[in-house]
């Protein structure tokens, strides 16, 4: 028993390596990020004679000012925020709902659904057939629009139904003999034993209504901005200015006299911030859900 | 069982191929003018907006409105004496809407679903998409709209603007916000602007004072002792790039600047090469060019200009920019002396001789000249057919083109806004200009003027109005006077009425026109970067190779016959006035 305390305690020169080259890699891969976050808190017009790389060099929190002083900035967050939490949980309630129907293999019809789920996967409508499905479901400048196309997902569907195969048909038949019904079956043994999926497919659906765009142009309109949709706009507007002060109109000259200053690049990396950090926080709540095991204690005797 | 299966997915099959048909097939509505009611309806009033002033609403799409005026478009109609004014003239109220996302990005899907609403504003006349709504006909003409519904609207548009923007039929197909008019300048200077029409404050060559002054020089007029300069920069000033010579390439991606040095070395202001036989060359064969790009390519070799400058960014270039990093620079008076050097002064100190003084001209053996700004027009509206009340439409514009309606869109309601003084220029009101010179975006949101109509505004009340409300310009207005003014030429008089544009946007023409551009940019970075003479040669034979190859010569033939045209109609013989 001493020897083996000893051997764990002690490093090789293998593992000072391991960990310095890990540490090398690591760092790599954060800088981008935290240099980001270091011009999102340096002041605008120090960071346009460049050189802030590990830490600012004038602090100031103008830049998030600016942007959380805009108008529609609350309302876009509010829809970003909603849209991501409603669209993930109705999102996850309906691929695994539907995930766990054909995830049986006695159900009528469970071919039939997974060719046109599989076929899906292949072909599309196209832009255009799409944008008039939208239109002519009424969901065009609805909010609905963000929650009712992303409800089923293929590539999720087929995810869950492969977990749901994997659970055994016992502890289905353990719920059967108490009574219980195939909602009482899905709700309080499938779900809560499926944590792990559930939990892959809630943050893969939370990411991509966070970081979405492309349906807020098509399909949202202005009065439904997401976040994203602000910040894009936001940086448009800055580098529209920096190009016409670079014409020959006289705007730009009234806009000169204004002191106004063109740094696209705090703008930028001030939404960068604002649009990375909630979504990051968010990975901490799931990770335990990734790594617990789902058979432990599930089933007795 | 195996059987109800296979007909079920043959059903879905045949179900799933209807429906692409159906909704593929769906396409614009083909409205004819039968609900319009066609014809002069006027009696006693003086134009057919006065006719009927009954409450009505039209839509219009507008992706490209500027940042600065979306506020007050966004902030919707009412609430406004401006748009009260307006729909009590003409009963017309605007829906605008500002979708999100790039022009470029929606016009293609709205077009092909046919979704687009009475009105769409484009941001510009050259915007492909008009061409293309035009060739479905999918819009009306403005020209067909005004015969039927407004005739008397034909005062309010210039012969210069038929003239440019008319089809070979005569046919106005759109109107473009801020058409050049031969008499704008002085209309603004009447207004109360300050001098207008004149040489625009850009295309100066501005010397970092601390380099210049160790140089021995106030100032450089000659492309020798400017060559000079820029060596001494080099030798003295290591941590300074002498030269911030473009934004991405040699020929400047600038909306309608020439860069400086290509005049110096006798480059035509057109941007093509005219022959004196009257004929259009491309750019690419002009020996001036070449000289220009031999020259930056010595620079080059000596270490004058980087490796690195040449893929520079636009983020790079403003960082040196704003840290002093160029011993000399091309810019506008109004960004050198404004923006620039507060953001120098703040990062340097008040006393700063890091700032960046004007110089110049750069002449070369043929003197220096520079061109008189004219803007063909901006952003662009047209007329659709899913507009359901067009004659209404275009009676509301006619109010928009009055003198009347110019002043209500630029400057306000007259008695709240502004006033007439005895002299005939307009007196602001104070609280109104006071925001104008502090918070162009609040001014716009307040009054709704100006970002809220820029697409149907006429240049002459908007510098007028506009230029008049804002602080005089001080240095930046004397030094264009001093640097530009003196060597401007007219270049539509000489009958190159932007020809380069001549080009619709998305034809076949412009394809080839677009890769040629691209064959002779990348050609121009070889032949800077060149390590000898034959090499630089060597680019150059391959590069006109390519470009014959492409069919430079159908794009000359556009501006050849563009340039006759114009030549033609001001009354010249073409290549008469190179």
């Amino acid at each position: 028993m001493a020897k083996k305390s000893k051997s764990i305690n002690r490093y090789t020169a293998f593992d000072v390596v391991d960990i310095i080259l890990l540490a090398i890699i690591a760092f790599i891969a954060f800088y981008p990020f935290w240099n980001v976050f270091m011009i999102s808190l340096n002041e605008p017009t120090d960071t346009l004679t460049g050189g802030v790389t590990l830490w600012f060099r004038e602090f100031t929190l103008e830049n998030y000012r600016h942007i959380f002083s805009e108008d529609s900035f609350l309302r876009a967050l509010l829809i970003s925020v909603s849209r991501t939490l409603i669209g993930a949980s109705t999102s996850v309630i309906f691929t695994a709902a539907f995930s766990y129907g054909i995830s049986k293999k006695w159900l009528m019809g469970q071919k039939f659904f997974i060719a046109l789920l599989v076929i899906t996967m292949y072909v599309s409508g196209g832009l255009i057939p799409t944008f008039l499905n939208i239109r002519n479901l009424g969901l065009y400048q609805n909010y609905l629009v963000y929650i009712i196309p992303s409800l089923l997902n293929s590539y999720n569907v087929i995810i869950m139904m492969t977990y749901f195969r994997t659970l055994p048909a016992e502890l289905e038949e353990s719920v059967r003999i108490d009574g219980g019904n195939d909602l009482v079956i899905f709700f309080r043994i499938i779900l809560p034993v499926s944590m792990p999926v559930v939990a892959t497919i809630a943050l893969f659906n939370a990411v991509g209504h966070w970081n979405s765009w492309y349906d807020t142009m098509l399909y949202g309109g202005r009065k439904l901005m997401t976040m994203q949709m602000f910040l894009v706009e936001l940086i448009q507007d800055a580098d529209q200015v920096r190009k016409l002060m670079s014409s020959g109109s006289s705007i730009a000259a009234s806009l000169a006299k204004l002191g106004f200053k063109p740094n696209v690049e705090s703008v930028k990396a001030t939404a960068m911030m604002v649009t990375a950090i909630p979504i990051i926080m968010v990975y901490p709540f799931l990770q335990k859900y990734f790594v617990k095991g789902i058979m432990v204690g599930s089933l007795k005797g | 069982m195996k059987k109800m299966a296979k007909f079920l997915a043959l059903v879905m099959a045949l179900v799933m191929i209807i429906s692409v048909f159906a909704g593929c097939s769906e396409t614009a509505k083909d409205k004819d003018n039968s609900d319009n009611k066609g014809g002069n309806t006027a009696t006693d009033t003086e134009w057919e907006y006065q006719a009927d002033t009954s409450p009505f609403e039209f839509d219009v799409w507008w992706p490209s409105v500027w940042s600065w005026g979306k506020g007050g478009v966004e902030s919707g109609w009412d609430d406004s004496p401006v748009f009260e004014y307006i729909t009590e003239k003409t009963g017309g109220k605007m829906n605008i809407e500002i979708p999100l996302g790039d022009e470029n990005d929606l016009a293609g899907t709205m077009i092909a679903a046919g979704t687009y609403p009475d009105v769409c504003v484009f941001g510009s006349y050259t915007s492909p998409y008009i061409n293309q709504m035009k060739d479905a006909e999918l819009i009306y003409s403005w020209s067909e709209l005004i015969d039927k519904n407004a005739p008397k609207m034909w005062e309010l548009i210039p012969d210069s603007m038929m003239a440019t923007h008319a089809d070979a039929d005569g046919v106005l197909w759109y109107y473009p916000g801020f058409a050049y008019h031969e008499t704008w300048a002085e209309e603004a200077e009447a207004l109360g602007a300050h001098p207008a029409g004149g040489a625009h404050g850009t295309n100066v060559i501005f010397c970092r004072q601390d380099i210049l002054e160790a140089f021995g020089e106030e100032d450089i007029k000659d492309i020798d002792t400017f060559t000079d300069y820029l060596y001494f920069c080099k030798e003295n000033y290591p941590d300074v790039d002498p030269l911030k010579l473009f934004e991405g390439n040699p020929r400047n991606t600038g909306e309608a600047i020439f860069t400086h040095l290509q005049a110096t070395f006798g480059c035509h202001l057109s941007g093509t090469y005219p022959q004196e036989d009257g004929s259009i060359k491309y750019y690419m064969y002009d020996p001036a060019y070449v000289d220009y790009l031999a020259w930056l390519n010595t620079l080059y070799n000596d270490g004058v200009i980087s490796a690195n400058q040449l893929t520079d960014d636009q983020s790079a270039i403003d960082t040196k920019t704003y840290s002093a990093g160029y011993g000399a620079m091309n810019g506008a008076t109004y960004t050198v002396y404004n923006t620039i050097e507060t953001t120098l002064k703040e990062s340097f100190g008040e006393d700063t001789d890091k700032l960046y003084i004007a110089v110049g001209p750069i002449e070369g053996e043929n003197g220096w000249k520079t061109y008189k700004l004219r803007n063909s027009g901006g952003q662009t509206s047209v007329i659709t057919k899913n507009c359901d009340n067009t004659d209404r439409v275009i009676k509301f514009f006619e109010f928009l083109f009055t003198e009347e309606g110019q002043m209500t869109i630029n400057a306000g309601v007259e008695g709240v806004h502004w006033e007439w003084n005895d002299d005939g220029t307009v007196k602001h009101d104070e609280e109104k200009a006071a925001l104008a010179n502090s918070d162009l975006e609040g001014f716009t949101t307040t009054y709704k003027l100006c970002g809220n109509w820029s697409a149907w505004c006429n240049t002459s009340y908007w510098e007028g109005l506009l230029g008049a409300c804002l602080t005089p310009p001080g240095r930046d207005l004397e030094e264009s006077e001093k640097r530009l003014q003196p060597y401007t030429i007219d270049l539509w008089e000489i009958g190159f009425c932007d020809i380069t544009l001549c080009i619709p946007g998305g034809s076949d023409l412009d394809v080839i026109k677009t890769k040629v551009e691209d064959a002779c940019k990348v050609a121009a970075m070889k032949m800077i970067a060149a390590a000898n003479a034959d090499e630089f040669d060597s680019i150059y034979k391959e590069c006109l190779k390519e470009i014959e190859g492409l069919g430079v010569a159908q794009v000359e033939e556009a501006y050849t016959a563009e340039y006759h045209k114009c030549c033609e109609a001001i009354g010249i013989e073409p290549g008469a006035e190179l």
